[in-house]
């Protein structure tokens, strides 16, 4: 087991070396505007643009350039500068992080406690009218568009701007000072996130559960005359929730990496996606290389943390 | 300057699904459009500017100020935005500064007078304020003690030419100091230390000597007006200077305002608060307020402008509010919305460089074609402008000598006149310029064109593009963000589209110089970071924009620039098309105060009712 | 037959599906006793896993209709409500299957398997539902038990699951057992300890057992009495002995046919049961057997019901044939029992 989780870590460091190279080149090889001459400022001379760009060693061959972004990352934790923002990469990142992952904790708790039950009770009760209804309401969740779904929540119960005001609206999680004040500006914000998600965990673990239901250690476990609610619990859902463990690690990897760009744009949250938005507008590339460094780190290190999650869960893994 | 994102950052998909649920929402629908220069003048009348406060002001609250993008540079010594100054007009004293209704002559702020003059115009010496002592510094630390010296006001403008203090400006305004080429020389070799400017003199500490190679008044001393004169002590800020590759002043300054910067988080918010070392007495700002909350990110400019319209103690910030919003305070919220001429411009520039838009007479047609009421219309119609006819806006002096409102008049200029297009004359153009048919045939009608890829500027740009078809052209549009339109394709010569839609200037200060020189002038082509975009190499023009740099007086320097504006619009190196206003918005409990020079609100004016 | 532990009579299960009604057991009767093993015999679709899981009202289900008696211990287990026929599953009566790997819960040790039978049933100590378990272990003959506890089921190799669902299937002293095809999925010398296992076990503790199987060759091992089902139906029933030397049926007769013998000289080919059985949803009128069986006769049209011919009391058959009849036509031309269609006999 040590060694396999070692094995993983090294893949994981050379799979985030890998990544950085190809956004590197990405970014350099097809520039969307030019760094220097946004540095510069405006009115820039073409002197002081060329000063500029060697200041900021942009001058220099692409392979130079790499290693030194390589070696300053790795070795010093250094990302650079935002050219927007004339503030060091990281501290950007580290500034709004939390708000991100104060986002995305509220959300899971919120779309694993709807979700899971929902996908349970629609399996068990498999083409009831409360199954279809269930599943009818999955549909329509999974196919609004996060930004409508939350401007839609806005105009109805937010503070300064619904109609029934009861949330806090846009721009009150910036504005909260104390914890509970950020969590009650998250509240609408959480289930705009959630909803889809929700949606989707309850199909999921709808179709899984149908599938182990069916399975002969089910009809055991009657047999030995538990209850039903046991039987669907104990045997049943531990099965089904398996690969559902494997999907959750992806997703709050992919969350944490900016992925919650649009829940965050409309409810103007100051986290890691509002961050990748702006600075894809701004062709900022240090933040954009940076923020995709973090994303591959956290989406690798939560997959690393449900590939050993998986083997506690289910024995037959651990054998391999 | 340059324009600049004043203008909402929706991405399209949220605005139409915006649309459909403002709708459901009872928003006001179209249809209330008032026609011609003389609604738009009634228009503006209805919202004009507060540019003092009530006599029953009162001291204390906080005011939440709502931004969609963030400031350019928190560091005063490269701010350039007009948003930006509205936070440095507050934080930092330059020598000069304007007072909300001033827009002819800034007013000593730092100093104590106007600077004395001498040496017909070459030497210009001010006497500053004794006492004046900073704020505690920005990112926490010791800050500095000692008060506010000439050295620091040297310091200042020479920390501008470090590469690691991108200011935009001080290589037009303070080129002319003696000495300024060797600084140049200097901080090339040693990038990390601010040079000497040897034209700099402090000869005691409450008095700096400006030494020019030019009579160079106007700009020179206006220039003094902005946030990079604000004294910075070299003693504290040389080390963050020397950093690379970017100075980290900015996120450790010292202010000398009555409000300083408490906190800054890049892109999420700026606090300013009472600054504890400012002295009331010394400064014509009543800072009424206790505390300015900066809240960024809010890229829904509709509903943030809902937001402020129905809250309190709130005002817009750094973006027009879109049509629609604008509609709605103009029905609903009458006193809660102020337009003031930005003193800025907009025009779809022709690349005079290459076929087809080498022959005037092939622009002539497409301006006379050009339909600029539809064009202000993709802004907000006449709320938001009014219809340009040639390129100094209202407000700037030389705008009334250049033709006003009306424009020049004259038969030179009949392709200018009609703002909803004449399709006729165009077509006459046209043939003069050897088009039999009146449309554009052979070998250059298919034409490239870059524009902004979200709206409005998307919108003008598709209008455009429509305008031009009628005429027989065959347009490609490329459609990219703000940045790289510029910094790619319509500001580098080499690789400048024929047809730049989304492009304008606004104004440093109030004088024709800073409008219509660096536009138009052909010796301004750079060959990337160009500013010149329709890349106008006239000879007249330029001679006469040389000569006129050093005309003084308070009617000689209008008339001048007003008559080389018309020059300029003879040449139709541009459909000129708007001369905007700033739209700003404020809660019914806030007594709002414009700074006509900035068009932006005045946060050391502005009081709240129920503070 | 109503002193018997346990006594099935006249069960009729019946699925709906999107083709129409399926009928899975078509009257079936049957009966075992305490001490006794009832070997049902039959293929795939023959019905006799369903008639046993109805015992256990493992099929009741909204698409499901079920008729018929199910006496048990003096009461009717038909229409027994749910929770106090839980109390009988697992308790009273253990059920185990075919393939003890997918059959245990993967992810549950052993002993929490075992202890959750227990728990079920009776409130005891966890250490009580240990060393009960251990004991069951033992029994089977499954060595360390202690150290087998702690175990996943894909530890254990096929027989020793199978002995382990025998432990748990018997943990609460149940007075009947149901053995569906205990055998099916193990090596053919692992077939002959586990149904050895079966009949030590009947005869330490007195239970009934009910062993299911498609291959006559497994209950000739440990069967006291047979049934024979066909489609649904049970075609014939009676004791081994009679079955083995004086069967009624063609359809015993084709099963009896298609055994392998090692004691007798190798034939040419195997001999089958050519067709296929009948659907169940629209099956043919009369005998179910009719369209495979090369013996019958313008009477099979018309159900044959279960009753005793042959002489023997006990011994039942579904076959209007005289018994003299068959007892000619049931010999093959290799001189054994079997199915085969003959010279000179009515068709």
């Amino acid at each position: 087991m040590l060694r396999y989780i070692v094995r993983r870590v090294l893949w994981g460091i050379a799979l985030l070396f890998i990544t950085s190279a190809v956004i590197f080149l990405i970014f350099n090889i097809l520039p969307s505007a030019d760094p220097a001459v946004l540095r510069a400022g405006r009115n820039a001379g073409p002197q002081q643009i060329a000063q500029v760009r060697h200041t900021l060693g942009l001058d220099r061959p692409i392979y130079v350039q790499f290693a030194d972004y390589m070696r300053a990352v790795f070795l010093h934790f250094d990302f650079g500068y935002s050219y927007q923002y004339n503030y060091p990469v990281r501290a950007l990142i580290f500034q709004r992080l939390p708000a991100t992952a104060f986002l995305v904790a509220g959300a899971v708790v919120i779309w694993l406690g709807i979700g899971l039950p929902t996908g349970i009770v629609s399996a068990v009760k498999r083409r009831s009218l409360l199954d279809r209804a269930m599943m009818a309401t999955s549909l329509a969740l999974i196919s609004a568009p996060v930004f409508w779904l939350g401007l839609v929540l806005l105009y109805l119960f937010a503070q300064d701007l619904g109609r029934f005001p009861i949330f806090p609206g846009q721009g009150a999680y910036a504005e909260a000072t104390t914890f509970f004040g950020r969590a009650e500006a998250l509240i609408l914000p959480w289930f705009v996130l959630a909803a889809a998600s929700a949606a989707i965990y309850a199909r999921y673990l709808r179709s899984s559960m149908i599938d182990v239901m069916a399975e002969d250690y089910i009809r055991t476990a009657r047999a030995k005359g538990l209850p039903e609610r046991t039987v669907i619990m104990r045997h049943g859902v531990r099965s089904a929730i398996t690969p559902v463990v494997t999907l959750l690690g992806l997703d709050i990897g992919t969350l944490l990496a900016g992925n919650a760009i649009l829940t965050e744009s409309v409810f103007n949250i100051p986290g890691v996606g509002r961050l990748l938005l702006t600075s894809i507008e701004r062709s900022d590339l240090t933040v954009i290389q940076g923020i995709v460094l973090f994303g591959a780190f956290f989406i690798i290190t939560f997959n690393l943390i449900v590939d050993i999650a998986y083997a506690f869960l289910d024995p037959r893994v651990r054998y391999q | 300057m340059q324009r600049r994102s004043l203008r909402a950052i929706v991405p399209g998909l949220v605005l139409a699904a915006l649309s459909l649920v403002l709708a459901a929402c009872g928003g006001g629908s179209s249809g209330t459009s008032l026609p011609s220069e003389v609604g738009a003048g009634q228009a503006r009348s209805q919202f004009p500017p507060p540019t003092s406060p009530p006599s029953s002001a009162k001291k204390g609250g906080t005011l939440t100020v709502l931004f969609s993008g963030d400031v350019d540079y928190i560091d005063p010594g490269a701010a350039y935005y007009q948003v930006t100054y509205m936070v440095d007009f507050d934080t930092v004293r330059p020598l000069l500064n304007w007072p909300p209704a001033d827009t002819a002559l800034p007013q000593p702020d730092l100093a104590t007078s106007q600077p004395t003059i001498t040496d017909s115009g070459k030497t210009v010496e001010f006497h500053l304020r004794k006492g004046i002592r900073y704020s505690p510094p920005l990112g926490g630390g010791t800050g500095w003690n000692k008060p506010v010296t000439s050295a620091d006001v040297k310091y200042a403008i020479e920390r501008t030419l470090m590469p690691g203090v991108p200011n935009g400006y001080q290589n037009i305004y303070f080129k002319d100091l003696v000495g300024y080429n060797q600084a140049v020389a200097a901080v090339k070799k040693t990038p990390t230390k601010a040079p000497n400017i040897s034209g700099i003199a402090t000869p005691d500490p409450s008095t700096i000597v400006f030494h020019l190679d030019v009579p160079h008044y106007v700009g020179f001393a206006q220039a003094l007006s902005l946030p990079a004169s604000a004294p910075v002590p070299k003693g504290y800020a040389a080390k963050y200077d020397s950093e690379q590759p970017t100075s980290t002043y900015g996120l450790h300054q010292l202010d000398t305002g009555p409000y300083y910067i408490s906190d800054y988080k890049p892109g999420t918010s700026i606090t300013l608060k009472r600054n504890p070392n400012w002295v009331a007495s010394t400064d014509f700002r009543p800072a009424y307020l206790d505390q300015i909350n900066i809240q960024e990110g809010f890229t829904d400019t509709a509903s943030a402008s809902r937001k402020v319209l129905t809250g309190s103690d709130m005002i817009t910030g750094d973006f027009t509010p879109p049509p629609e919003s604008i509609k709605l305070a103009a029905q609903s919220y009458k006193g809660q919305m102020t337009l003031t001429p930005s003193g800025g411009n907009r025009f779809v520039a022709l690349n005079t460089q290459k076929p087809p838009f080498n022959n005037i007479n092939v622009r002539k047609a497409v301006i006379a074609a050009s339909d600029r009421n539809a064009l202000l219309a993709t802004r907000g119609g006449p709320l938001t402008g009014t219809v340009a006819t040639h390129f100094i806006p209202p407000g700037i002096p030389g705008f009334q000598q250049a033709g006003g409102y009306k424009g020049p008049s004259g038969k030179q200029y009949d392709f200018v006149k009609h703002s909803s297009g004449d399709m006729k004359l165009a077509t006459k153009y046209m043939k003069k310029a050897g088009f039999k048919s009146g449309k554009c045939e052979g070998a250059h009608c298919t034409i490239t064109m870059v524009g902004d890829n979200v709206p409005p500027g998307s919108d003008t740009a598709q209008v455009v593009k429509s305008q031009l078809e009628q005429l027989g052209f065959s347009v490609q549009l490329n459609e990219v963000t703000h940045d790289t339109m510029y910094t790619k394709f319509c500001s580098v010569p080499s690789n400048a589209p024929n047809v730049c839609p989304n492009v304008g200037w606004i104004k440093d200060f109030n004088d024709g110089q800073a409008m219509i020189d660096i536009p138009f002038n052909g010796a301004s082509i750079n060959p990337s970071n160009n500013s010149n975009w329709p890349q106008l190499k006239n000879p007249t023009v330029d001679k006469a924009l040389d000569k006129a740099k050093l005309v003084t007086g308070a009617t000689q320097r209008p008339s001048t620039y007003g008559h080389i504006d018309d020059m300029i619009t003879a040449q139709a190196p541009a459909i000129p098309w708007d001369w905007d206003n700033d739209v700003n918005m404020s809660s019914k409990d806030v007594n709002m105060v414009i700074n006509l020079f900035n068009a932006f609100p005045d946060l050391s004016f502005i009081s709240l009712k129920n503070p | 037959m109503s002193d018997a532990l346990l006594s099935v009579e006249d069960l009729e299960v019946t699925f709906e599906t999107d083709d129409g009604p399926l009928r899975a057991v078509s009257g079936a009767s049957f009966s075992v006793d305490r001490g006794e093993t009832l070997g049902i015999v039959g293929e795939s679709g023959s019905g006799k896993s369903v008639a046993n899981l109805t015992v256990l009202g493992l099929t009741r289900a909204p698409n499901t209709a079920i008729s018929g008696r199910i006496m048990f211990d003096g009461r009717d287990l038909a229409t027994l409500p749910a929770e106090e026929l839980r109390r009988v599953r697992g308790n009273d009566i253990g059920m185990i299957f075919q393939d003890p790997l997918t059959s245990l819960h993967p992810f549950y040790k052993i002993g929490r398997q075992l202890a959750e039978a227990i728990n079920a049933h009776r409130d005891v100590s966890d250490n009580e539902a240990r060393e009960r378990s251990i004991e069951l272990l033992g029994l089977v003959g499954i060595p360390e038990p202690e150290r087998r506890l702690s175990q996943y089921p894909h530890e254990f190799s096929g027989g020793m699951r199978q002995r382990v669902m025998i432990a748990m299937a018997l943990i609460n002293d149940p007075k009947l057992l149901i053995a569906d095809e205990p055998t099916t999925a193990l090596d053919v010398t692992i077939q002959a300890q586990i149904l050895r296992l079966i009949a030590e076990l009947q005869e330490r503790l007195g239970m009934a057992v009910i062993l299911i199987t498609h291959d006559l060759g497994v209950i000739v091992q440990v069967v006291h009495r047979v049934n024979v089902m066909y489609a649904g139906r049970i075609v014939e029933a009676g004791t081994l002995d009679d079955i083995f030397y004086d069967p009624q049926h063609p359809y015993t007769w084709g099963l009896l046919g298609s055994l392998t013998r090692i004691d007798r000289a190798r034939t040419s080919r195997l001999s089958q049961i050519r067709g296929q059985p009948p659907s169940l949803i629209a099956p043919p009128q009369g005998c179910h057997f009719r369209p495979r069986c090369p013996h019958a006769f313008d009477r099979c049209p018309e159900t044959p019901p279960l009753e005793a011919r042959s002489g023997s009391p006990g011994h039942l058959d579904r076959c209007w044939l005289e018994p003299e009849e068959k007892r000619v036509v049931r010999i093959t031309s290799s001189g054994e029992i079997g199915l085969e269609a003959r010279e000179g006999v009515r068709a």
